[in-house]
């Protein structure tokens, strides 16, 4: 684009043609004019756009900003994943994903209230109170299952958490081997009410009957009224394996117990388990935001260590079906959140004020003795 | 407002909007004299200090003022507009060169081809990894920021045409006139002159936490600007406690860097010693802190 004719008053050395000349002026000036305009267009956007929402702003937008305690709705009767002890604290998988993200959404355990919640309930976010009041609770983290079906009926699921199938438990003296769901026609099959696994156990010609909490089943089954209880592989694997030494004993105890056995019957589809994070947006961003950092490494290994506490220990005693992916699922393309972060927060270092990787029994201990939600 | 104008004192608001605004000082010393010296070497006829105002700031500015104008805007503006500036420098030596040294052909060369040159290469071999970073994450308009110039300092380094050039510098110091003072409101109106604070307020027991900005402290209240708008006055015998918090809004918003520096921090923000801050208090959430636990009595003897 540059020109060396002299300018007046200077007689040039090599004088360009008046044509050239002026072809290059009028190129020159048309290449000013665009660059300008695109120059005061670019400014203009890059001072008015403010780009995503910050992790404050998503609070505030959730609505979280000033309120005191986080409501979440739990199951209590499944061992390994989320159980309520004598001692009034609750134990497993789920609590432990819950006060992970309940911490990245500010709430440290203290402020994290656990109620019970029933499987009909959890699309509603209905849990019940110790003094029997219904109330909605902020998320429910109570092993359920993603499906298109309660995304449809207006179930707002977080990304997934964890990735199990559907298998089958037996007594271990019974004669029942299952290996598919077909193995289960004509018998007396449990399963929870409202789960994904009612139909398929419905179409292998099974009597199934549902449930409202698994425990009843596996009572069932022990007092030998059932063949077989059919749900999630990470849900059965708790009540085959025995419960760590250290943990209290559960509230809801289960009599005349008999050794049980776990059979993969090799069901099609994953299981993936997400949150309910109510209609509200900005809440589900948040849980997203927290759980991709779970994924990435951000926070440490907290759900490694929930992981290898609950359902890793229960994998021991359940060698013929996987108990979950020990790897956290991939979010969907939906899921992905952007938030404004401070350039050193976009790195996967320890935070200065997060230094543990995983769950102290110390931690545990205090965690549960404030959070008992009674 | 009459709040703010009570009780803010006059010196600390032209103090936020002198370091607010300092960035625009480069911008509206540069872009004149580029005109003006556009103009010179585009129609000398119309160059005329007495009646042009474009032709006075070129004709009229020291050079050491430049360099100074160049050092600050280096030191002020954020890294995704220093290619901008390298480009108005370069269109700037350039066409001074020309004004003042037109019957120096390899001078001209240097100055109109080879160093623009030169500034593209280098200035797109620093910020290609950048450009492909920021159309990855979508973000365009730093994309532009970074692209254009480089290829624009090849542009200007000489006249248009005569009959349009006093048009021409008219027209862009017009838009740029206008375009100042909504760019400088925009960025003023963002300026914190206030400290956000989280007030704690109860007695015995802090039975709330005032999230807002606060606005005084007299002999007998706290007054607060809250997030909702209302002005809060408390009672000093019921503020427990105060603490400082951050503030949203000065989170970047570009994820692009170039090699580990910010496309929004500016030289002098990059320089500074800065390290993660810490989590910040649970009370800038608005969380009431829980009550501690209460020591077991000795038993007696």
């Amino acid at each position: 684009m540059s020109e060396f004719e002299a300018p007046t008053g200077a007689p040039p050395q090599r004088p360009a043609s008046p044509d050239r000349t002026a072809r290059t002026r009028w190129l020159r000036l048309a290449a000013l004019l665009v660059l300008l305009v695109v120059a005061a267009v670019t400014v203009v956007r890059v001072v008015s756009v403010t780009g995503p929402p910050s992790r404050d702003q998503l609070r505030e937008r959730a609505g979280l900003t000033g309120k005191q305690e986080l409501l979440v709705g739990v199951k209590d009767d499944q061992p390994g994943v989320s159980q309520l002890l004598e001692n009034g604290a609750f134990a497993g998988f789920d609590i432990e994903i819950a006060y992970m993200i309940a911490e990245d959404l500010g709430f440290d355990a203290p402020r994290v209230r656990f109620l019970p919640i029933e499987s009909e309930d959890r699309a509603r976010r209905q849990a019940r109170t110790p003094d029997g009041r219904y109330v909605t609770v902020d998320l429910v983290i109570a092993s359920y299952s993603i499906t298109d079906d309660r995304r449809r009926q207006g179930v707002v699921f977080s990304a997934p958490y964890l990735q199990t199938e559907q298998s089958v438990v037996t007594r271990a003296d019974s004669d029942l081997r299952p290996t598919t769901f077909n193995d289960l026609a004509g018998r007396k099959v449990c399963t929870l009410a409202t789960s994904t696994a009612e139909r398929n156990l419905t179409a292998a010609g099974a009597k199934a009957h549902g449930r409202n909490r698994i425990s009843q089943c596996i009572q069932e089954l022990y007092d030998g009224k059932i063949d077989a209880v059919t749900t999630d592989a990470a849900i059965l694997a708790g009540f085959v394996a025995p419960p760590p030494v250290e943990q209290a004993p559960p509230v809801n105890k289960l009599t005349n117990p008999k050794p049980l056995r776990h059979f993969d019957i090799g069901a099609d589809g994953d299981e993936l388990w997400g949150v309910n994070t109510g209609p509200d947006r900005a809440m589900r961003d948040l849980v997203n935001l927290s759980l991709e950092e779970a994924r990435t490494g951000r926070n440490g290994k907290r759900w490694r260590a929930a992981f290898d506490r609950y359902l890793g220990y229960a994998q021991q005693y359940n060698d013929e079906q996987q108990v979950a992916v020990d790897r956290q699922p991939p979010p969907g393309p939906a899921d992905k959140v952007e938030v404004r972060q401070w350039p050193w927060e976009r790195f996967a270092w320890r935070h200065p004020n997060q230094p543990r990787t995983g769950l102290s029994p110390a931690v545990t201990r205090v965690r549960a003795r404030r959070s008992s939600g009674c | 407002m009459l709040l703010l104008v009570q009780y803010v004192s006059p010196l600390g608001l032209l103090s936020a909007l002198l370091i607010a605004l300092v960035w625009a000082v480069p911008l509206v010393v540069l872009v004149p004299v580029v005109l003006g010296r556009l103009l010179q070497v585009s129609a000398p006829e119309r160059f005329d200090p007495e009646r042009s105002l474009l032709a006075y700031a070129a004709a009229r500015t020291p050079g050491w003022v430049l360099v100074v104008t160049g050092a600050l805007a280096t030191l002020t503006w954020q890294l995704r507009f220093l290619p901008g500036l390298v480009m108005l420098l370069v269109w700037l030596i350039a066409l001074h060169i020309r004004s003042r040294y037109p019957d120096r052909p390899r001078l001209l060369l240097a100055t109109g081809l080879i160093v623009p040159v030169v500034v593209a290469a280098v200035g797109y071999a620093c910020l290609a990894p950048a450009i492909r970073s920021a159309l990855g994450h979508g973000e365009l308009a730093t994309a532009l920021l970074l692209a254009l110039p480089p290829a624009g300092a090849l542009v200007l380094t000489g006249p248009v045409p005569a009959r349009m050039a006093p048009a021409v510098t008219r027209v862009v110091i017009y838009a740029v006139g206008a375009l100042m003072p909504l760019l400088t409101g925009a960025v003023f109106l963002r300026v914190p002159l206030l400290p956000a604070v989280a007030v704690e307020v109860g007695q015995p027991d802090t039975q709330e936490v005032v999230l807002g900005e606060a606005v005084t402290v007299t002999d007998r209240m706290t007054i607060v600007l809250s997030r909702s708008g209302e002005v809060r006055f408390l009672p000093n015998d019921d503020v427990r406690a105060q603490v400082l918090c951050p503030d949203a809004d000065r989170v970047p918003s570009s994820r692009v860097n170039v090699a580990g520096w910010p496309v929004e921090d500016t030289a002098l923000e990059w320089l500074m010693p800065r390290r993660p801050v810490g989590a910040p208090d649970p009370r800038c959430g608005g969380l009431v802190p829980l009550p501690l636990p209460s020591a077991t009595p000795s038993a007696g003897p």
